[in-house]
């Protein structure tokens, strides 16, 4: 498939949005209590984009100039979102299962299950702004 | 090999290992410890709750091999595209307990459509659902919990001692009027799992489940009893206080829940703000054993003296429950005293004036077989005791561990409901 330089636009911005509301509402997902239009958005909002994240990092490989400087910052970055990936998902598990536990304090429960949610989509907002914002440099990008 | 070489391949090979947890999980997901038995049995208990996080852990591993083989793309294409084919495999595989959600859910609700009529869900009032999950599912409550409502627990309150045991519960109950809320101060005795010589209260008898209905205005008291220090089982339960350990068997703890149950209706329902007219008896694996003695059996001829006259049972809720007592577990085995088996025997004590009965069962569970719950649904209702089966496909022994799993949601969605519609049955 051919991937144009307008496509990893608009993913960069979906993808971008999509983290940042995220953010939002999984702070308001505390405050807000369970509610069936907001769950469900969320729901839906959460799926959308870790697909797009993933999307990203896996165009990357594809179209990232990994000789240039940005290029190389950029790689290693895809490399770092998988890692957080993993790290988080490990953090969720561990979080959901202790909040069963007595032998932890609730801080250090919700701190692992609020860290292995918020740091993916910090992390994801961050790396798509980051190639949104080296999409112009030529040197960066490799589209035919 | 420089530096960058080695701990690409070190990653590779980490990826590859977590892929072939991927392996095992999906393997436990179909077929549980059931086949393999052994550590499988313990195993099992874990993988259901966790398989919808082990897919984002496959697909990411598998993106993390393909950036890492990225070269191999041009050179060895097949293995490149096997690496995404396998790894797509085992995160769908491990994906089909989430998938069969909405199976459990239609399930259910015929379930709930027959014991409680076709418009159960009209019946409770709208003021009610408002302190209800509003939907069996939310992927989002998945990963950040079910939000908490504000509960006093108190622990370690002692109501027995004597056989050289002593026996404590917890008491987790509203901290706001419990008759403002859908539970309206109705008691529940939560008795926990450990195969009848292990196990205690607290951890391992799903602390999430207790505090969430005392959020929802129910007292529920997790309370301990005499366990059996001669019976030795492979799967027993960690955090076994050694206090409650005896030369005991089950006709004792049957015992020891009905001097629970005396000691309630006189002091702890009063100091509590527990309501005696409406009273559940809840339990995991052992314990839903004896929950289901209690609550078909409170009113048979053999157990009338052993609990309290004066609470009334309005349900029983067994998740993963053996029907019947192991017979060399009681004082005397089947053969040679056939009524003393049939007073632990859920079956034989059941009758049309039994309570509702709520009961959790997995399909891939090793320890309780999924046929065997069938059946006891099947004979429960054949004496007249109204009976729902919540049934999980894919799910192992104990797999309501995380209230906020597919499997937690959707059982604690119908749970709430259970405990409102038992309660205004008169």
């Amino acid at each position: 498939m051919k991937i144009s330089k307008k496509m990893i636009k608009y993913l960069c911005i979906i993808s971008f949005g999509a983290n940042i509301a995220l953010i939002l509402m999984g702070i308001f997902h505390y405050f807000i209590g369970l509610n069936i239009v907001f769950g469900t958005s969320f729901s839906i909002l959460i799926v959308l984009s870790w697909f797009l994240n993933i999307i990203l990092i896996v165009y990357n490989d594809y179209k990232i100039v990994k000789s240039s400087l940005m290029g190389k910052k950029i790689h290693h970055l895809g490399y770092g979102f998988v890692g957080v990936n993993i790290i988080d998902i490990i953090l969720l598990v561990a979080g959901l299962f202790l909040l069963n536990a007595n032998w932890f304090s609730p801080i250090l429960q919700y701190s692992l299950i609020i860290f292995g949610f918020f740091s993916f989509f910090i992390y994801g907002s961050i790396f798509s702004y980051l190639n949104l914002k080296s999409l112009d440099k030529r040197e960066v990008w490799q589209f035919e | 090999m420089n530096k960058h070489r080695i701990i690409k391949v070190i990653l590779a090979f980490l990826c590859f290992v977590v892929l072939v947890v991927g392996v095992v999980w999906a393997f436990m997901l179909f077929f549980g410890g059931r086949v393999l038995k052994g550590i499988t049995i313990v195993i099992e208990q874990y993988v259901a709750q966790s398989s919808v996080l082990i897919v984002g852990l496959c697909i990411a591993v598998t993106i993390l091999l393909l950036k890492l083989l990225a070269s191999r793309k041009i050179n060895h294409p097949k293995q490149y595209y096997a690496i995404i084919i396998i790894g797509l495999t085992i995160s769908g595989l491990n994906a089909a307990s989430l998938l069969a959600t909405p199976y459990t859910i239609i399930n259910t609700n015929q379930e709930f459509d027959t014991a409680f009529d076709l418009d159960w869900e009209n019946s409770i009032p709208s003021n009610i659902y408002k302190y209800f999950l509003p939907s069996p599912y939310f992927f989002s409550s998945h990963f950040l919990s079910i939000p908490e409502r504000e509960i006093i627990v108190e622990k370690d309150v002692l109501f027995y001692t004597g056989e050289n045991i002593t026996l404590y519960f917890d008491v987790y109950r509203s901290k706001m009027d419990a008759s403002q809320l859908p539970g309206n101060g109705s008691i529940i005795i939560n008795l926990h799992p450990g195969a009848w010589m292990s196990g205690g209260k607290g951890t391992w008898n799903m602390i999430s489940t207790s505090k969430y209905l005392a959020g929802q205005g129910y007292v529920v008291f997790d309370i301990e009893y005499g366990l059996i220090d001669w019976f030795e089982y492979a799967a027993e339960a960690p955090d076994t206080p050694e206090y409650v350990m005896g030369n005991f068997t089950i006709e004792d703890q049957i015992r020891h829940i009905g001097i629970f149950t005396n000691r309630c209706a006189s002091e702890f329902a009063a100091t509590y703000g527990g309501n005696l007219d409406c009273v559940y008896f809840m339990g995991r694996s052992a314990g839903a054993h004896l929950g289901g003695v209690a609550g078909l059996g409170y009113n048979n001829d053999f157990h009338n003296t052993t609990f309290s006259p004066n609470i009334t049972v309005k349900g029983v809720i067994p998740l993963y429950p053996p029907s019947a007592a192991p017979e060399f577990l009681l004082k005397e085995n089947k053969t040679t005293n056939p009524d003393l088996y049939n007073a632990y025997d859920l079956v034989h004590l059941a009758d049309p004036q039994d309570p509702p009965v709520l009961i959790f069962q997995g399909t891939s569970d090793g320890q309780v077989w999924i046929e065997r719950v069938i059946a006891l649904e099947a004979n429960l209702e054949s004496k007249g005791v109204k009976c729902c089966l919540v049934k999980f496909p894919f799910a192992g022994h104990a797999n309501d561990f995380v209230l906020s799993s597919n499997i937690g949601q959707v059982w604690s969605y119908y749970l709430e409901r259970f405990l409102y519609l038992t309660q205004h049955i008169s």
